[in-house]
């Protein structure tokens, strides 16, 4: 635990001050460690009830107070200014993600990023005894549905005979897809991005074979009540 | 949860903490620019608000508690 690095970005995230690259790597790291997503639970519900507050409060107390900025137009503009703009990336960045943290089903964690909200990767589920683990982030598209998709040899396991793996597609109207296929090395992540011209309510489910052979990863799109048509 | 309870967790800590609090949710600086303003390093930042939600988690549970 004291050895994952990841282990003490759980505030800095949550109060969106990461930048994006290591944003990502932290999203990407909270989907396979239940111990940063434990911790990021621990302190989801904080940053909500900051946000009503005077930037006044987080200035020293009062016994310690500097000798108050006399109240001249300029201080409070900055202050609006700094009070609008913390608003706004809360509103912007921070709600989502508080809801889905609080939820904290503990496996969806919603972040919007800076091209629309992100989608939570969910991981997908063995088929059969296999050393894959993978998850998957569908992204409803204008033009389908995008898929973002992470792989990778669990920890200590044993190679098996082919490093081949593809991504299939089960439609709802019976058809295959192929979306895409890789090579895969112990210790090596592999993430890429494919795409689908159905919606996710098309769908039927997504599978990770390996060439002529079984599936060994599924992921079965959840039927949520959605709007029929977007 | 009332603001004043927030408010005064907030008074209750350890002014490094309120500092990273400051910079980083109030003033919306990323972890390079709060680190500039506060003059520590980067991975400082990252570590105090780590502690710096904590604290404030407990202390408003202590307040509550009293309440």
């Amino acid at each position: 635990m004291t050895a994952d690095p990841y282990a003490r970005l759980d505030a800095v995230y949550l109060l969106g001050a990461l930048d994006a690259d290591e944003r990502l790597a932290y999203e990407a790291h909270l989907a396979t460690c239940r111990g940063c997503r434990a911790g990021l639970a621990e302190i989801s519900a904080i940053p909500s009830l900051l946000a009503g507050l005077d930037g006044s409060v987080f200035a020293a107390p009062p016994e310690a107070a500097p000798t108050p900025v006399p109240d001249t137009l300029l201080p409070r503009l900055l202050q609006a200014a700094g009070q609008e703009r913390a608003r706004r990336r809360w509103l912007t960045t921070g709600l989502g993600l508080l809801a889905a943290a609080c939820a904290i089903a503990l496996i969806v964690i919603v972040v919007p990023s800076g091209s629309g909200p992100k989608p939570a990767p969910r991981a997908m589920a063995a088929l059969v005894a296999t050393p894959v683990d993978a998850t998957i982030a569908l992204r409803p598209r204008s033009w389908g549905t995008e898929i973002d998709l992470t792989c990778w040899y669990q920890r200590g396991a044993a190679e098996p005979s082919s490093d081949q793996y593809e991504l299939v597609a089960h439609g709802a109207d019976g058809a295959t897809y192929d979306l895409g296929s890789w090579r895969l090395a112990p210790g090596r992540r592999i993430i890429f991005t494919s795409g689908i011209a159905l919606t996710e309510a098309q769908i039927k489910n997504l599978q990770i074979t390996q060439p002529n052979g079984p599936a060994i990863l599924g992921f079965g799109v959840p039927r949520l009540s959605r709007t029929a048509d977007r | 949860m009332t603001s004043h309870l927030v408010a005064a967790a907030l008074g209750r800590m350890a002014h490094e903490h309120r500092d990273v609090l400051r910079e980083c949710y109030f003033r919306g600086s990323s972890v390079g620019q709060a680190a500039h303003a506060l003059g520590i390093a980067p991975g400082t930042v990252k570590s105090r608000t780590y502690y710096a939600l904590r604290a404030l988690r407990l202390a408003i549970e202590e307040l509550r508690d009293v309440e």
